[in-house]
């Protein structure tokens, strides 16, 4: 809802600034589903428009894997293109601005194991965690925070932590 | 809009297809680690079996779970990632039963996954008697599909060829070797539902968790 009102304050007042980010951490999986996987790491890209000081909003593709926790060689690749959506509370700020941000998508998951591989799934999949925005110079902002996410799955929900650690831009005005 | 809004209903009718995977790896195909455990078969042909896992104890100078089935012993460790049994083979010679290889060997690696397979062997000899026997063993497991077997939904089919080669080293024997190939299917937190050999056919119909 939030990306969608976003799109349409920027068709309707002329394009407002547009920021690129990158992002990367570790990925913990929450529950049995990780009972043979080890900790994953995620990298995400993103794209969001600014049409409010305080609001961004736009669209991320995300890249996680995990690795085997035994002695095998199984691993979990998700993929997510999602929409995204944040607020701050204090937008510019140099040191300290808190906020939070959500996504929701779809995501692709596939197990690889033993020379083998499952079936892919697409499931829809969100995630939501506080930040902590602060400049990084040039230009450059940095940001640190957590999130907790769900690949709405048939059958059992995949639930993880991770910490997220990013930097962005602003790349159009 | 209509031409976004289609293609969003179709991708989540898509995702809502049956291929439940986080329950496949969240779930215990081989639940041998609680004392208690029964699983009864029945039996084409007519009777019926019953395992159950009976114990904890230690073989091979590692812990594990013995299953009992009928008058025979089994004994497996479920940790780490992987399933393991205990093989003990033996080779029958002047009325003697010679053991000829015993050990621990990974039976498969979790989680499960269409296509991935595993192999197992030793090969080893004996004497007795005066007299050397060899052994040669290779186990092959593959997993062919998830399917539906005995009315349970997301099970792995596991093709599995086990050959042996006993050959007592002597006048009047040969190698001899046997083939033994089954069709195994393993239910999420049942195990083996249903096991499929050219002799025999088992088919669970009742299992009892243990604790």
């Amino acid at each position: 809802m939030i990306p969608a009102a976003a799109l349409c304050i920027a068709l309707l007042g002329g394009l407002p600034p547009l920021e690129a980010g990158v992002s990367v951490g570790p990925v913990f999986p929450v529950g049995d589903w990780g009972q043979y996987l080890d900790t994953g790491v995620e990298a995400r890209v993103s794209l969001q428009l600014v049409p409010l000081r305080r609001v961004r909003a736009g669209l991320a593709f995300s890249m996680d894997i995990y690795g085997d926790g035994g002695r095998g060689d199984a691993s979990v690749t998700m993929l997510s293109p999602e929409a995204t959506a944040s607020f701050f509370l204090r937008p510019g700020a140099r040191v300290f601005n808190p906020g939070l941000e959500a996504g929701f998508g779809m995501t692709r998951s596939r197990l690889e194991s033993g020379g083998g591989d499952d079936p892919a799934t697409w499931d829809p999949s969100w995630r939501a965690g506080p930040r902590w925005d602060f400049s990084a110079g040039n230009g450059y902002r940095g940001a640190v925070g957590f999130d907790f996410r769900g690949v709405l799955a048939e059958g059992s929900s995949a639930d993880s932590f991770g910490l997220v650690f990013r930097i962005s831009k602003e790349v159009a005005r | 809009m209509k031409r976004l809004i289609l293609p969003a209903i179709s991708l989540l009718l898509l995702s809502c297809g049956s291929n439940p995977l986080f329950l496949r790896l969240g779930s215990d195909y081989y639940p041998v680690a609680s004392i208690g455990s029964i699983w009864e078969y029945q039996v084409q042909g007519g009777g019926s079996v019953i395992v159950e896992v009976i114990d904890q104890t230690v073989m091979g100078d590692r812990s594990c779970y013995r299953l009992q089935s009928g008058a025979g012993y089994s004994y497996w460790i479920n940790s780490e990632g992987s399933l393991e049994h205990y093989e003990d083979h033996t080779v029958l010679f002047n009325g003697y039963e010679v053991p000829v290889y015993q050990a621990w060997v990974t039976y498969l690696d979790w989680p499960l996954a269409v296509g991935s397979s595993f192999a197992d062997s030793a090969s080893t000899f004996s004497v007795s008697q005066g007299v050397t026997i060899s052994h040669v063993w290779e186990r092959i497991t593959s997993v062919a599909e998830i399917g539906t077997a005995a009315g349970y939904t997301d099970c792995y089919h596991l093709a599995q060829t086990e050959t042996t080669i006993d050959w007592i080293q002597t006048g009047g024997f040969s190698p001899e070797t046997t083939i033994v190939v089954r069709d195994i299917w393993l239910a999420p937190d049942v195990g083996m539902v249903l096991k499929a050999t050219p002799d025999s056919v088992l088919t669970l119909q009742s299992y009892t968790p243990g604790y």
